[in-house]
């Protein structure tokens, strides 16, 4: 906790501190898995790849033509593995987390006037 | 696509007045809060009493602007499904705008009993420089975003209510405008003006409520009825016949990078990157943030939010993927015969819905832009009068002026940007992108290194601002 702000209960602020900066940590995980799934699914199911491309040969990326679209539930299938799908899990795991991954801490006694201010 | 018969524009007509006299009305009762406890807290914080539901519609509200319900729908049915992957990121914004620093920033807040963002820099060192460099910056970047806000409002306004193109003489101007837009400006102007200056910050989070009620009910509505208007094809029917009709349309409609390349792999990693650090960036979400009443009204309005972002954006990726099918090339730019593909949205309102109810969904853009505009407003009065005036100029001054001072620079702001907006700037989507995604640089590493970096100094926070905005402005430049 910085030195020039007004703390009556340390204890309690740095437990909140603390806890604010695990749940950012857990935010920055979730950010890059889902970036990562996503923005990798798509370049290699939804994007065009040269049918003797290495990527294709392993069956890692699809060759996508006009004719070989293939949907799910009514979507072409890389928007559904690819967006909706980490989408729904991102939702799930944001429900969790604030369900049961956020702490109910105190955020302190809301300072006034020229104690607020006071070095 | 303008209503087709007065009888049309009569109904559209109703549901705006509907709309704006709940605005009002919302405005009025929040101005009774006002007259209770520290005018200034209340004023422009609301005193850090929001619970769950109005945090969330107040956060959804703000990052949801008129963007989205504009320029997203246009691009949607230019480009096909690549804008799903254009949007992706919103699957975590929820996390990154209230779980990343909302518990830690409304702490610190408390405790040096912080009013607006830039209090937060000064009191976290000790500060003026800080703050008042803060300050300016937000001044410069809201009041650009707010004419290009200003200029959507009207010109959604002219074109939902057919308001007439002619040129009408402005004498103490001396020049010409489109009367229509003149119109649309001026009764958007003097709606959000005197319901914001009224009523403050619980008059913004209360329509933020009714704007986003409005806007889910509206999108929600519309996709049901959007995917019942898609023409079958090989006995599929909905969204399957939609991909189906995009597909033999153009099959760069259903696959990356979209349409004349318009999304490569590059530019898909900078998107999703670029919206879910844009949301947490922006100081009045920051404000949001300094304004929640404890640690569950926090996690609550997340949960709340996850769920807003996931049925907004999931019903208009259907409304104007369905769009596409229902007006296969109509409104195409360099094609269409009926109009530009920015108009699509007002054309599915008023094809797929009754009048009455499309008055309510071409409302849904409004809002969005009311809400985005109420709350920069309240940013640009409250770093005039708490950050320059009461802390700067004059620390001594009286609750009294203080009170009339606020209610003056609310006013006076949204005079400014009216007059601003008479004779706009072009391309409005870049100059918001600009604007946020300038903040968001500027701001966002310098608060989130103020908030969790216990060696971190106000020299160096400095440093990060100035930083962050060189690099924005150096890469417009370049490119």
């Amino acid at each position: 906790m910085p030195e020039c702000i007004v703390n009556p209960d340390r204890t309690a602020a740095q437990k909140t501190f603390r806890s604010g900066k695990r749940e950012a940590l857990t935010v920055t995980v979730i950010v890059v898995l889902a970036l990562v799934w996503t923005v990798g699914y798509c370049a290699l199911r939804g994007y065009q790849h040269p049918a003797d491309s290495w990527l294709v040969k392993q069956g890692i990326a699809r060759n996508r033509t006009p004719d070989a679209l293939s949907t799910f539930a009514g979507v072409p299938d890389w928007v559904f593995f690819g967006i909706a799908l980490p989408w729904g899990l991102c939702t799930v795991a944001t429900i969790i987390f604030s369900l049961r991954g956020m702490a109910d801490d105190d955020l302190g006694q809301e300072q006034s006037g020229e104690d607020a201010h006071a070095p | 696509m303008p209503p087709d018969t007065p009888g049309q524009s009569y109904l559209v007509l109703v549901a705006f007045g509907c709309y704006l006299l709940g605005v009002a009305s919302l405005g009025i009762v929040s101005h009774r809060f006002l007259k209770k406890g520290d005018f200034v807290k209340e004023y422009f914080i609301g005193n850090r009493g929001l619970g769950p539901w109005v945090l969330a519609f107040t956060v959804a509200g703000t990052a949801i602007s008129g963007g989205t319900f504009m320029g997203f729908p246009s691009l949607i049915y230019s480009k096909g499904w690549i804008m799903a992957l254009w949007i992706a990121s919103y699957m975590v914004v929820p996390l990154t705008a209230l779980a990343l620093m909302g518990k830690r920033l409304n702490q610190v807040s408390r405790l040096t009993g912080a009013v607006t963002v830039s209090d937060v820099f000064r009191d976290r060192f000790r500060s003026p420089g800080l703050g008042i460099f803060s300050t300016l910056l937000i001044l410069c970047f809201l009041s650009v975003n707010l004419i290009a806000q200003f200029k959507a409002a009207g010109l959604v306004m002219k074109q939902a209510l057919n308001l007439p193109q002619e040129d009408l003489v402005l004498p103490w101007l001396g020049s010409t405008i489109d009367k229509g837009y003149f119109i649309g400006l001026l009764v958007f102007a003097v709606t959000v003006v005197a319901y914001t200056t009224y009523g403050g910050f619980w008059a913004v989070a209360w329509t933020d409520v009714l704007e986003g009620s409005v806007k889910i009910g509206g999108v929600i509505l519309m996709a049901v009825l959007a995917w019942r208007a898609v023409p079958p094809v090989d006995g599929l029917t909905g969204l399957a016949a939609a991909t189906e009709h995009l597909r033999r349309q153009d099959p760069h409609l259903v696959f990356g990078p979209g349409p004349d390349n318009f999304l490569p792999l590059g530019m898909a990693f900078s998107f999703f990157l670029m919206w879910s650090v844009t949301s947490p960036g922006q100081p009045s979400a920051m404000v949001r943030l300094m304004s929640f009443r404890d640690s569950r009204s926090l996690s609550r309005s997340l949960l709340l939010v996850c769920i807003y972002y996931v049925l907004t954006y999931g019903a208009l990726l259907v409304i104007f993927i369905c769009a596409r099918a229902i007006f296969p090339t109509e409104y195409v730019r360099g094609v269409g015969k009926l109009g530009e593909p920015d108009s699509i949205m007002p054309a599915m309102a008023l094809r797929v819905a009754p009048p009455l109810v499309a008055g309510l969904l071409l409302a849904a853009p409004y809002a969005a832009i009311m809400s985005s505009v109420a709350a920069f407003l309240l940013m640009i009065s409250s770093s005039l009068v708490r950050d320059i005036y009461q802390r700067t100029i004059n620390p001594e001054v009286t609750p009294r002026v203080l009170k009339a001072t606020s209610y003056f620079a609310t006013a006076l702001v949204g005079l400014c940007v009216l007059v601003g907006a008479l004779h706009p700037p072009d391309f409005l989507q870049y100059i918001i992108v600009f604007t946020s995604t300038g903040m968001a640089c500027a701001f966002l590493i310098p608060m989130l290194l103020l908030l969790y970096w216990r060696r971190a100094t106000g020299p160096g926070v400095l440093a990060g601002m100035i930083g962050g905005l060189a690099t924005v402005l150096i890469l417009y430049a370049v490119g």
